[in-house]
């Protein structure tokens, strides 16, 4: 069987989170890259894949509801908030306007997605009874009614223009703030934010792959296919369409939540529509409903910024030499990927990936 | 097996739940031995005028490149360079506004080079970062200039400037503020990183409402105030309130909504619907221009206190549809700065420079970002004159300097947790008495203004808002 990787004699190896040697090789190679990145690369490289890898949960999050079960969120962004904002009372320090309780991260980081989860409760009994468009609507006035109260509850959130600091990392009662010491060594805080972005990214991603492989994956998929055919099979739809969104949301409140600690303090304006688009925007491009997608589309929308500020720097060009400003280069950059996508690749960047790595298994023949 | 496996998990849950809990508890309980602050000065043994200088990251022997993208530097060749960052907006709420601040502020470091520099350095700003007003995105762009510069020419957007306060204390890295709230005189705010210039949006408030009720020949019984929740309209809101008190004015309404739920609609049925004798916006140009527009449209027309980010000089040009409004003489314009045209040493050599790269530009942003880096400049010249030029140096020059700016604000000390009350006032006008064009848009009405309210209080007691 070993000269033979593709050839699955049950049902249960074929959906094993690796299904052959070589993911596990190539799984472990990336593992100690990833690992050892955070002893090489710039703060400034750290940061943004620690941004890209937060992000990456968020957006798996949105891959459920939306990729997998088929249902049109617009309210991701205000579970990502929920998880936030949860997680900065619970984390983070008390001022003269806002709540803070200084609690560990143990509590904090599985609370912002608990949070986050009931909250969407609440849209479960609709999201039974709609779909399409309407189901879309009802989660954007979900959406501006968080932003209203993400704006105006003072003691939670700052306050519209204000904001406030978030969690502070303190792991098992240890402040990683001023970093770690072993030894002569140096743990600064960005690297131990690094290798927590990367621990809990791995965590939910192996997560997120065990939802995929599961009865709730399964059905996820026959709702997503067709809900009435899904209903006749057994599935129950609203038990399965609450959980999805229950599961988005806590995936949407962990990554928020560990996001933020980033950032160092959140401002509630950011958890506008345009952030819940651009949380469809990064499973579109990535490839909805995959796994790989969501790491893809973050990655991309992230690091591309970065991407084309280092190629100008090699290329000696300014970014006040050229017509357009780096953001506006960004925005059109992904604007048009997404309509590129659409028309030519819409399985994303997963969809290159899986075509080109098929291509190297077959190499030297073309199929 | 499976529920004995259960079991054993919720019971480590919940077992590691009550170390942890435990584990907080023991780390508050421990005291930290407190040890006087010792306050350096520039009098002071450890900073006094030495013959070398300690240099550090973001300075180099080497000289600054002659342009920055296509902006010169006006960098001497012969001496070294100091290097700093700029986390600006090109794009998001405020990205019109980023480039005019940008070309004051590299203006003014092509005048100093110029000059002379500062000791034996001569100053360049990096190519600008754009950070959308996104706190995320702020600390993005500060982590990648952080290695290569010693200070900030300007960290822009005061949320975002006050969530990456952290990071600055480690690397001791001081920035110029772009906006004027009042919190950044005080060290227990800005841990003594922020180099405020300029009065504050509190004491602008205040010296707006108490010029209005001693200078206008309008009795002002009742006011109206519009802005937006937040450090800029707060902050205003609170010296308006303060001032009208002062004068017994009543405040008959108040709309400060978060930015992203402010309603021009709601602000001119306000004006409409409660009249006011005056009302003290602190908006952006293009909601003022709606605001003021929409209740001229249903025939209100009441006096306008504006804060000067509400303002734009194309607001008096000929072709904008409200110019004879805003050239009405019945809006006016309370400010940190004199504007383009005055009568300064500042504002002249602001003038000469800008004609001499080309720019035809005067509006207030641009003397903003110009007058933005003055008081940078003397700390940077302070920590020169201390010999030591690391961000450690600059940080400890800027606890306890004496500053000016050639005459553009009052002369000032930094680090006496007391910010400048002089504000400008100021009316919107095209033209001057002989037809020409005034570039800023306003002609002075009073240069210096503190009126009796922001005299009065007790600025060390803290900040407004």
């Amino acid at each position: 069987m070993k000269s033979r990787p593709n050839l699955y004699t049950n049902y249960d190896k074929e959906s094993a989170i690796f299904s052959n040697n070589t993911q596990k090789f190539w799984f472990a190679i990336l593992f100690v890259l990833s690992i050892s990145l955070c002893f090489i690369a710039t703060d400034y490289w750290i940061l943004l894949i620690s941004r890209s890898l937060t992000f990456s949960i968020g957006a798996w999050g949105i891959n459920i509801v939306s990729g997998l079960a088929g249902q049109i969120t617009l309210a991701h962004g205000s579970f990502i908030g929920i998880g936030v904002y949860t997680a900065a009372v619970l984390g983070g320090v008390a001022s003269n306007s806002v709540w803070g309780y200084e609690l560990d991260m143990l509590i904090w980081l599985p609370a912002a997605g608990i949070v986050a989860a009931l909250f969407s409760l609440i849209l479960a009994p609709i999201a039974v009874r709609l779909k399409g468009l309407n189901l879309a609507l009802v989660t954007l006035a979900f959406l501006f009614i968080c932003s209203h109260v993400f704006s105006n509850f003072i003691s939670v959130t700052g306050g519209a223009g204000i904001g406030r600091k978030v969690a502070k990392l303190v792991l098992f009662g240890v402040n990683l703030e001023e970093g770690l010491i072993f030894g002569n060594f140096l743990l600064e805080k960005n690297q131990i934010q690094y290798l927590m972005c990367l621990f809990l990214c791995m965590i939910m991603g192996f997560g997120f792959k065990n939802i995929v492989r599961s009865r709730a994956g399964r059905a996820y998929a026959g709702i997503r296919d067709g809900d009435i055919a899904a209903e006749a099979l057994g599935v129950n739809l609203f038990r399965y369409k609450a959980s999805a969104f229950a599961l988005a949301s806590f995936y949407a409140g962990v990554g928020g939540a560990m996001a933020s600690t980033i950032s160092g303090g959140v401002e509630p304006g950011l958890f506008n529509l345009l952030f819940s688009i651009l949380a469809v925007a990064i499973i579109v491009i990535g490839g909805a409903g995959t796994v790989l997608g969501p790491l893809f589309g973050a990655f991309f929308y992230i690091m591309a910024p970065g991407l084309i500020q280092y190629i100008l720097k090699l290329t000696n060009l300014t970014e006040s030499a050229l017509p357009l400003n780096l953001g506006q280069i960004e925005a059109i950059l992904f604007g048009l990927c997404i309509i590129l996508f659409l028309i030519f690749e819409p399985r994303g960047l997963w969809g290159i990936w899986f075509r080109l790595r098929n291509y190297f298994k077959a190499w030297p023949f073309s199929y | 097996m499976k529920s004995l496996r259960k079991q054993g998990i919720i019971l480590f849950t919940i077992l590691a739940l009550v170390l942890v809990a435990c584990g907080g508890d023991a780390v508050e309980e421990v005291v930290e031995e407190s040890t006087p602050e010792v306050v350096e000065t520039l009098d002071s043994p450890a900073v006094t005028t030495a013959s070398t200088v300690k240099t550090g990251v973001g300075v180099t022997s080497d000289p600054c490149p002659e342009a920055i993208g296509s902006f010169p530097t006006g960098a001497d060749p012969s001496k070294g360079c100091i290097y700093l960052g700029l986390i600006n907006d090109y794009t998001g709420p405020y990205g019109a506004l980023g480039p005019a601040l940008e070309l004051g502020q590299r203006s003014f470091w092509l005048w100093a080079n110029t000059a002379g520099g500062i000791g034996d350095y001569s100053v360049a700003i990096v190519e600008g970062g754009d950070a959308q007003y996104n706190p995320a995105k702020h600390l993005e762009i500060y982590n990648s200039q952080r290695e290569e510069v010693a200070a900030l020419a300007m960290s822009l957007g005061t949320p975002q400037t006050l969530f990456i306060l952290d990071e600055l204390d480690k690397d001791d890295m001081v920035a110029a503020p772009m906006s004027w709230y009042s919190g950044y005189a005080y060290k227990d705010f800005d841990k003594g990183l922020i180099i405020e210039f300029g009065a504050t949006y509190c004491a602008q408030g205040m010296n707006a409402m108490d010029w209005a009720a001693a200078s206008l020949p309008v009795d002002i019984k009742k006011i109206g105030i519009i802005g937006t929740a937040g450090d800029y309209g707060g902050d205003w809101a609170k010296g308006v309130r303060a001032a009208a008190e002062a004068n017994n004015v009543e405040v008959a309404w108040e709309y400060l909504p978060p930015a992203t739920e402010f309603d021009v609609a709601q602000a001119v049925g306000l004006m409409v619907t409660q009249p006011v004798d005056a009302y003290f916006p602190a908006l952006g140009p293009p909601q003022m221009a709606q605001v003021a527009g929409g209740a001229f449209q249903q025939g209100v027309q009441s006096i306008a206190m504006m804060a000067a980010p509400s303002f734009n000089d194309s607001f008096v040009r000929e072709g904008f549809a409200l110019a004879p409004l805003f050239n009405s003489k019945t809006m006016f314009v309370a400010a940190f700065v004199e504007p383009y045209e005055a009568n300064t040493a500042g504002h002249a050599a602001m003038r000469a420079t800008f004609e001499a790269v080309g720019q035809t530009t005067g509006n207030l942003f641009v003397t903003a970002g110009w007058a933005s880096q003055y008081h940078l400049k003397g700390v940077l010249e302070a920590a020169i004159k201390g010999g030591d030029i690391t961000r450690a140096g600059i940080r400890r020059a800027a606890a306890n300097v004496d500053v000016q700016s050639d005459g553009m604000m009052v002369k000032r000390s930094l680090g006496q947790n007391r910010g400048d009350v002089e504000t400008f006032i100021g009316v919107p006008s095209d033209k001057d008495e002989d037809g020409n064009t005034i570039l800023s848009g306003i002609t002075t009405l009073e240069s210096r203004y503190v009126g009796p309210t922001a005299e009065a209080r007790d600025w060390n007691a803290g900040p407004c808002s």
